[in-house]
């Protein structure tokens, strides 16, 4: 079958590709030197073309390119973690915070109970000649104003106060002991795990888990604080 | 792995890569900048390319995205005709005076018609390969690189006649 082409054919096939090896192409430049002519000149033509093409590529582009683009690729690989890791460390951060503040290690949270006890504006609560509160109302309103309430009645009371305890309300008692006052703090807000002893500037005593909160109590005597703890915990419960 | 592999692409078409950006917007920082997003864009997802022979197109028609869309970018900011003729004595090399013609002639050509002979030239592009990156026919193609041809030849004064023209 034959696949004779025109001059017009060629002309058409060469100009668009001068390189293609096209057997009908070649078959009519044997019989055509116009057309050979064509096809060699656009030959000719495509090889100053691809000269004049070959731009001067810039020295060290592609290790260039190569570096730099491991680099961002990296960066930008380890972006996403990166923030990832910067929230998390965040958020632990921040829920460890929290955990201190609800949770305080022992002798972070000891300090503090001592530091209010003895701090100026209670100093007097813990005077030994303080009388008893005789009014039961006045105990229950400084227990209330911290979430406190407590079931029945409880005796030997000199001092009660709400106060403001790391930023949040807590119930300050002090009870008349049998060998010096005992002061009670009643902290809705902080919770310890165990038990934690308490061992400061002459106080001693404990912080006792109790629910959601603890009650810490102290003193500089010798009066005996397990049965006062017990009774509270018996007594005692969280309103908040 | 995966550096290994994108090494081995970068070097053996970075070269190529820069002088078919050159072509694309005649400007060596520009180029320079087109052939860096092009590769870094690749490595984000060279997972996506299958066969190492695809490389050649997915990389040109990823940085020719890239060129326009850094073209119509610049647009508002920069004077993108003014671009075009930034520095036509630019050191790009070959010094030698046909070289310098060819390159004049292939500047005058009107992009449409320089773009596919740079594929097909430069970059060793079918014609089916080039319709796909120009999202044209490739009877489109055919008659654009058939009509840059003879403008060149004209401008170069190579050219006896238009024959064929009429076909185009």
């Amino acid at each position: 079958m034959s696949t004779a082409i025109t001059c017009l054919d060629v002309r058409r096939i060469a100009g668009a590709e001068p390189t293609r090896r096209d057997a009908a192409v070649a078959e009519h430049c044997r019989s055509c030197a116009a057309c050979t002519a064509f096809v060699r000149e656009l030959s000719a033509l495509d090889a100053r073309l691809e000269r004049a093409l070959q731009v001067e590529v810039p020295e060290g582009l592609e290790a260039r390119i190569v570096l730099d683009a491991s680099l961002k690729h990296a960066r930008r690989a380890w972006q996403p973690w990166l923030a990832a890791a910067a929230s998390t460390l965040m958020v632990v951060a921040l829920g460890y915070a929290a955990y201190l503040h609800q949770h305080p290690q022992g002798d972070d949270l000891a300090s503090a109970v001592v530091g209010h006890v003895e701090n100026k504006g209670e100093a007097d609560a813990l005077l030994p000649d303080r009388a008893l509160i005789s009014d039961a109302s006045l105990v229950q309103g400084a227990l209330g104003g911290a979430g406190v309430a407590v079931e029945g009645r409880l005796d030997g009371v000199t001092y009660a106060q709400t106060c403001l305890f790391r930023g949040e309300r807590v119930a300050h008692l002090v009870f008349r002991g049998v060998n010096g006052p005992v002061t009670v703090l009643l902290l809705p807000h902080i919770h310890v795990e165990r038990v934690m002893p308490v061992d400061e500037d002459g106080f001693h005593g404990f912080i006792e888990p109790m629910g959601r909160g603890s009650i810490a109590i102290v003193t500089r005597g010798s009066t005996p604080m397990e049965p006062m703890a017990q009774e509270l915990v018996r007594k005692v419960r969280w309103t908040l | 792995m995966q550096q290994q592999r994108f090494e081995r692409l970068a070097r053996a078409l970075v070269p190529s890569l820069y002088r078919y950006a050159y072509w694309l917007c005649r400007d060596r920082a520009f180029a320079e900048d087109l052939v860096q997003e092009t590769l870094l864009r690749a490595w984000r997802s060279l997972d996506s390319l299958r066969e190492e022979a695809a490389a050649r197109q997915w990389l040109i028609t990823i940085l020719r995205n890239e060129f326009v869309r850094e073209i119509t970018k610049r647009r508002d900011t920069v004077d993108i005709d003014g671009l075009a003729l930034a520095d036509p004595r630019a050191n790009v090399g070959g010094s030698d005076t046909d070289v310098q013609d060819v390159r004049r002639a292939m500047w005058k050509l009107a992009p449409e018609y320089r773009e596919p002979l740079v594929l097909q030239v430069l970059m060793g592009c079918t014609t089916q390969e080039i319709a796909v990156t120009l999202d044209l026919s490739q009877g489109a193609v055919l008659t654009r690189l058939h009509r840059a041809r003879n403008q060149l030849r004209e401008m170069l004064g190579t050219g006896g006649t238009h024959f064929g023209e009429e076909l185009a």
